[in-house]
């Protein structure tokens, strides 16, 4: 009796689940995942938040031509193990038409295969290694740029903005990691081919390092014009203060995204930051007018001031509803077309205004991004480009 | 010129490992406890400063004098709590405990403090000043001042005061110690103090140099211990000299070098000394704990 009864239990889930996928999609299930917890947590936190903004927006707008967006929030906790059982979840359990994620690019590459497998298209925000949109997967598409795309800018704005008659002579000191190594190859390589520029030293530092006086003084003794720095926010704010401290008074620029925060003005000093030029995906003072609504109703709704990485988010649900809007009705059949139709329509746009700037999808996934180049001044950043 | 620059430093860098390796000395030295949570004393030191002058905003010698104090007090209740009761436990269970603890007060640190890292600011921290062609810093040379007054100051209790002369029998022989009627539990708890305060003085006197972050105790920690066996593991002026020799060598390979062999280095002359001087540099016999 028991098992006739599990068994029955067993067809009935069965027959609850093909209803489901075959039913017609009366709603748009979108999933985004991110670490909600452990070591990224501020930056799953602003996903959700900067998402949940999203949603709650096109949903009181009378949603995608009458279709509500329901979104379903997952935790990867920066573990891309956990970030594959948490995308299975979704796209078996939750049928959601399209995934939105991560922040670790180790989770991306990890997830973006299970997205492929089940013909789901999969916006990815945040993760900026270059393997992401390099593999051939047609279903990844990701609307931030990469950390050549990042390195490439900010090198072709110092090759216009600080280069000297006589040439110009560049440091570089860089985390010793995937992350900075790969910043530092990207940035001597652009070197190479500028006959005006030249690397004098290149220096590296591990993670969680304090002390970083013998690596600049010796940088200091050879003299150069401009110091860049390949690695992340603490590491960076510890090389500026020593840097002055040892009394090298030049140029200093950041390679990475990383030192685009308040938090960095705080930790190396409004004094010792002046002047610093780096790279950023998003700045509030933007004056895209599509930037500043978000950046309103963000603080509006959670009294606090977005990020980068919530504006990438709340572009990726963004260009989800703007790309189910134009979708014919025989598309939401099922969840299976859905998600195909889904995926042509992304692979499809061309130069869709959002809050990062226009997206417009290579063959590879990759959105032509622009990132700003800022500088800062008295505490706070201030666009330099575009 | 360059080479001096380095020197110095090197002998900065070798200061914080001192003040650091000092503590974990003696308490193994005398307790005969390898303490695995020394980092985590270190970092309650920077993290006291730094809220000794945020939130009672006294200047920052004041900070140290309460971070040393809080310190003590915390050194008190953890030779209570932790190491008094591991007393007669052999070294493995000891090894674990003392893990557990560091495990315990780095998350109790993020639960407090924030994961975030912060700036403990001061005047002192960026003013420079220029000695015959050397740029040094003057919280350089503060810590440099303290820690050299730290050194005569414990060479003289353990040489003059009863205490220090209780403490030098205890780590002789503890047994003996005990039965020529010193009070170990006073012993052991004087120890762990001095041991406390060290590490929270070392914590104190990086923290407007470095950041101070909950885990800003591991990687200090690691190369302490390298220090500490260096010089012989429960030996002083061992410490003294492991300290000041890695933190030169350290330096003045990563700058004459490379920077990728910063790291290397201070394990590397670890390994040569240890193949020809197994039990340290410093050390008279092998100590046999039974």
């Amino acid at each position: 009796m028991k098992k006739l009864a599990k068994l029955l239990f067993v067809v009935g889930l069965i027959v609850l689940c093909t209803g489901m996928a075959f039913a017609a999609e009366k709603e748009i299930r979108i999933g985004v995942v991110g670490p909600m917890t452990g070591p990224g947590v501020q930056y799953g936190a602003s996903m959700k938040e900067s998402a949940q903004l999203a949603v709650d927006e096109i949903n009181a707008a009378g949603g995608v031509n009458g279709r509500k967006i329901v979104v379903f929030f997952e935790d990867d906790e920066s573990n891309p193990a956990k970030a594959v059982s948490s995308m299975q979840k979704l796209i078996n359990k939750d049928q959601i038409a399209v995934a939105i994620g991560h922040y670790n690019s180790s989770c991306t590459l990890a997830t973006m295969q299970v997205t492929q497998r089940a013909k789901t298209p999969h916006l990815c925000p945040i993760s900026t290694a270059a393997a992401v949109t390099e593999s051939g997967n047609k279903y990844i598409f990701r609307n931030c740029a990469t950390n050549p795309m990042q390195v490439g800018q900010l090198a072709n704005w110092a090759f216009t903005n600080l280069t000297k008659d006589g040439g110009t002579k560049a440091a570089v000191i860089y985390e010793n990691t995937d992350y900075g190594t790969g910043l530092t190859e990207i940035f001597v390589d652009m070197v190479k081919k500028n006959p005006k520029w030249e690397i004098l030293v290149q220096e590296s530092y591990n993670p969680a390092d304090t002390d970083m006086i013998a690596q600049l003084t010796k940088i200091k003794s050879l003299n150069p014009d401009v110091l860049m720095i390949g690695g992340n926010l603490t590491e960076a704010a510890v090389i500026i203060r020593q840097a002055k401290e040892i009394g090298l008074n030049i140029q200093i620029m950041g390679l990475g995204g990383g030192f685009s925060n308040d938090r960095f003005a705080e930790l190396a000093g409004v004094e010792n930051v002046e002047g610093i030029v780096n790279v950023s995906y998003f700045e509030k003072s933007s004056t895209n007018p599509l930037a500043q609504e978000f950046v309103k109703n963000y603080i509006a709704k959670y009294k606090k001031d977005p990020d980068m990485f919530g504006a990438a988010t709340y572009e990726a649900v963004d260009i989800v509803a703007q790309v189910a809007a134009k979708l014919p009705e025989s598309a939401f059949d099922n969840t299976a077309k859905l998600r195909q139709a889904m995926r042509d329509g992304i692979a499809g746009l061309d130069a869709l205004p959002g809050v990062q700037g226009p997206t417009t999808f290579d063959e590879t996934g990759q959105a032509d991004k622009m990132v700003y180049i800022v500088r800062w001044e008295g505490g706070k950043r201030v666009i330099v480009f575009p | 010129m360059l080479l001096l620059q380095h020197l110095f430093s090197g002998i900065v860098l070798g200061c914080t490992y001192t003040l650091f390796s000092l503590g974990l000395t003696l308490i193994y030295g005398i307790l005969g406890i390898v303490n695995y949570a020394h980092g985590e004393l270190y970092m309650f030191g920077a993290f006291l400063a730094f809220y000794a002058a945020l939130i009672l905003k006294v200047n920052y010698f004041m900070a140290v004098v309460v971070a040393t104090i809080g310190m003590a007090v915390l050194g008190y209740i953890i030779e209570r709590a932790a190491f008094r009761p591991l007393r007669g436990y052999d070294d493995t269970s000891i090894i674990v405990a003392t893990i557990g603890l560091s495990i315990f007060m780095q998350n109790l640190g993020i639960m407090i403090f924030g994961p975030d890292p912060v700036r403990l600011e001061t005047v002192t921290a960026d003013i420079s000043v220029n000695i015959g062609g050397l740029t040094v810093g003057l919280q350089r040379i503060i810590v440099v001042v303290v820690t050299v007054a730290l050194i005569v100051a414990l060479n003289l209790f353990s040489q003059k005061t009863r205490m220090g002369k209780a403490m030098r029998a205890c780590a002789q022989d503890l047994t003996a110690a005990k039965m020529m009627g010193i009070n170990i539990n006073k012993v052991t708890i004087t120890t762990t103090i001095i041991g406390a305060a060290l590490a929270g003085i070392g914590g104190a006197l990086v923290a407007p140099l470095y950041l101070v972050s909950p885990v800003m105790g591991i990687k200090v920690c690691t190369k302490a211990f390298a220090v500490v066996i260096l010089g012989g593991l429960g030996n002083v002026p061992g410490a003294i000299f492991g300290g000041f020799l890695v933190g030169i060598a350290e330096s003045i390979t990563a700058g004459m070098i490379s920077s990728h062999l910063r790291d290397v280095v201070a394990f590397a002359i670890l390994v040569v000394a240890l193949l020809f001087k197994p039990e340290g540099l410093f050390a008279k016999h092998m100590q046999e704990k039974v």
